[in-house]
């Protein structure tokens, strides 16, 4: 019997080590890599609003990443909001108001636009602030309701400068791209539903450019982040200092 | 007039270059305007001004700013202006402009050179900012305090900034520059000679700053900054000033008669302004803001040995009483008249935050991102409970124009800070248009 018990504990190990022979946290790592040109790299943003199914309030962003904790986005527009910068580095985030030359700490779960918040638009590495656990597989909807077959990970906020306390996240198995993820907080409530959607070629390498996020009570009302222009970039260290924003 | 016609030319030629950005193959210039048109009414009924004797503080006020920031950036050089224009519209007083900022910069390895008129801050308070020891404050007090700093004006200085890993070093040179004839006097205030030399690192997550400076005297500041947990910061700034000079009032005895009873003359109070020195002094500030997903809460305390202690500000407001009853007592009397107006004097000369020692600053807000901004600002005075209420509700959802309506008032007794430099209460409309 005692055999029995060692040799069926066994077959189940292996039966997960087959099936799953790449970890969690190397799928994660895989969908930052779908998510970004490369380690360092230069980006515009669109970002629109829809109030039950309308355009409501748009704004454009240009800025830099740098590594995996840095990041800085400036307005473009619109005009009343140009001229603010929101600078991330590691868990601080600080938003640059010109009109007082001050930077005003944020935190990256404050709404940013619609159902964005601030770490929806400058956190772009999920592996650095969560640790995944395998959920198992699962066949998921994505943005067209066409069913993809995925990866289903847990992820858990590892850092306190992480947007959100848990996410669940479908990655497609077979491209590793992310297909949805459904944002939690510490409460355990839901509080937002986003499809990752819009592959394109920037420089032969294969990107998912947009974020689509959903209001949890209203469905018509979302937010879309689309990286518009993206391109590597070596970016200095300078740039990302709270003191250097008044002289970018 | 004049000014209001020069206005609608520059509104009109700004508006027509119709984009805030061009890329020439010259370099990138980059711009930003913005008109702000400001009606206030105020009721302002202050107790050493019984019976409106020095006229009327209460009424309508209607103000037009411009605001032009300019900037051309080409490889290592860039240059940067920012001027404002003020023109008091229902008064019909005289236009007055201030150029706030214009400055070349030249960057090589990791150092900056400016040289020019530069604003530099290095605070991290709301309340006040003690350590920005180069700041020229364009006086503005019907607005609040992060309005004021938006048109505070910069110096003219060379500046030196290093940029490397162990943080940032700076260092400012300001020359003694008097600015008296009616040309100059529109594009800057006058300035003494100063020199300061800053650092800033950030050591494991807390951002720390350093200044020192010269000009008649020492100056020493310090702040650090952190983040605790997902939602609270937490911040603390010091300064340290070798001496200041502070405004007050002493009360002499003059003969104001001869009593032919007594055989001896007859000695009434009055009041004459001095300057008194007081040396060491130190400023603090501890804040703590709780930065939520709807809305933040800031709290700070200020230490402000630069005003009057609890026992000396209630010896002022003693005077200030004894003198008020002096003229209901006395009215028609020449010499109460003249206290009373020394003693408006006297106030004139404080501004609000510099007279007591203790304040305590809340404001409740919704993040800086959100259309409609709303905070709701409680400055309190912690000697004589005084204090100012600020509401402010913002809507920025038209894509080149943002309007503002704010609510302000003061509480506290009459003879409190607040009462006695503040307004009992105001109402502004603010109309910003952005191109």
């Amino acid at each position: 019997m005692k055999k029995i018990v060692i040799i069926m504990i066994f077959g189940l190990l292996t039966l997960s080590q087959r099936v799953y022979s790449i970890s969690a946290q190397e799928i994660l790592q895989n969908v930052d890599g779908n998510r970004s040109v490369a380690t360092n790299f230069e980006m515009t943003i669109r970002m629109e609003d829809y109030r039950k199914g309308v355009l409501s309030d748009n704004a454009t962003l240009t800025g830099f990443v740098k590594g995996l904790d840095k990041s800085m986005v400036a307005y473009t527009e619109p005009v009343n909001m140009k001229g603010r910068k929101i600078l991330m580095i590691k868990d601080d985030m600080w938003i640059f108001l010109p009109d007082t030359k001050k930077p005003v700490r944020l935190t990256a779960s404050q709404r940013l636009l619609g159902q964005a918040s601030n770490g929806d638009v400058v956190k772009v590495r999920f592996d650095y602030d969560y640790s995944a656990v395998m959920g198992g597989e699962e066949t998921a909807a994505d943005i067209n309701s066409e069913n993809r077959s995925c990866y289903k990970l847990l992820l858990s906020a590892k850092r306190s400068g992480a947007t959100y306390h848990s996410m669940v996240l479908w990655v497609e198995k077979e491209t590793f791209y992310p297909v949805k993820a459904e944002f939690f907080a510490l409460s355990g409530k839901k509080l937002k539903t986003a499809f990752y959607s819009g592959l394109k070629d920037f420089d032969g390498k294969n990107v998912i450019t947009k974020t689509t996020i959903y209001d949890e009570i209203i469905k018509d009302n979302y937010t879309t982040i689309e990286n518009v222009i993206l391109k590597p970039a070596e970016v200095e260290d300078m740039y990302f200092n709270k003191e250097y924003l008044q002289r970018m | 007039m004049r000014a209001l016609v020069l206005l609608a030319a520059f509104l009109i030629i700004t508006a027509g270059l119709a984009s805030g950005e061009e890329q020439t193959n010259s370099g990138a210039f980059t711009y930003d305007v913005k008109v702000y048109n400001t009606e206030s009414f105020a009721s302002f009924n202050p107790v050493l001004n019984p019976g409106n004797i020095f006229g009327s503080f209460s009424g309508l006020t209607g103000n037009l700013k411009y605001y032009m920031d300019g900037r051309w950036k080409s490889g290592d050089w860039s240059l940067q202006a920012s001027d404002i224009g003020y023109l008091q519209v229902v008064t019909n007083s005289p236009y007055t402009n201030l150029l706030t900022e214009a400055y070349a910069s030249f960057h090589f390895w990791n150092i900056f050179a400016d040289a020019g008129k530069k604003k530099i801050t290095q605070s991290v308070c709301f309340i006040a900012f003690p350590i920005d020891f180069l700041m020229n404050s364009y006086n503005d007090i019907s607005q609040n305090k992060s309005y004021d700093q938006q048109f505070s004006e910069g110096r003219f200085m060379g500046n030196l900034d290093l940029y490397s890993d162990l943080g940032i070093i700076g260092f400012s040179y300001i020359p003694e520059l008097d600015f008296t004839n009616n040309t100059t006097a529109y594009l800057s205030s006058a300035q003494a000679a100063q020199e300061e030399l800053r650092y800033s690192v950030d050591i494991s997550g807390v951002d720390t700053a350093l200044a020192v400076s010269y000009d008649t005297i020492w100056r020493m500041g310090a702040n650090i900054s952190t983040t605790i947990g997902d939602y609270f910061e937490v911040h603390a700034e010091g300064a340290y000033l070798q001496d200041i000079t502070r405004f007050g009032f002493e009360t002499n005895q003059i003969v104001t008669g001869f009593d032919p009873v007594l055989m001896q003359n007859i000695y009434s109070p009055q009041l004459s302004d001095t300057e008194n020195t007081v040396s060491n002094v130190y400023q603090a500030i501890l804040g703590a803001t709780y930065n939520g997903e709807a809305f933040s809460v800031m709290f700070e305390y200020y230490y402000n040995m630069m005003g009057y202690n609890y026992d000396q500000w209630q010896n002022i407001r003693n005077s200030m009483r004894n003198f008020r009853s002096a003229y209901d007592n006395q009215p028609s009397n020449p010499l109460n008249i003249g206290n009373i107006g020394s003693l408006m004097s006297f106030a004139g000369t404080n501004s609000i935050l510099d007279v007591c020692q203790d304040y305590a600053f809340i404001r409740v807000s919704n993040p800086p991102s959100e259309k409609l901004g709303l905070s709701w600002i409680t400055i309190l005075n912690l000697e004589d409970l005084s204090g100012m209420e600020i509401f402010e509700a913002s809507y920025s959802g038209w894509d080149n124009v943002t309007l503002t309506g704010q609510f302000n008032f003061d509480f506290g007794d009459p003879y409190s800070e607040f009462r006695l430099l503040g307004q009992d209460w105001s109402a502004s409309i603010i109309l910003e248009f952005g191109i």
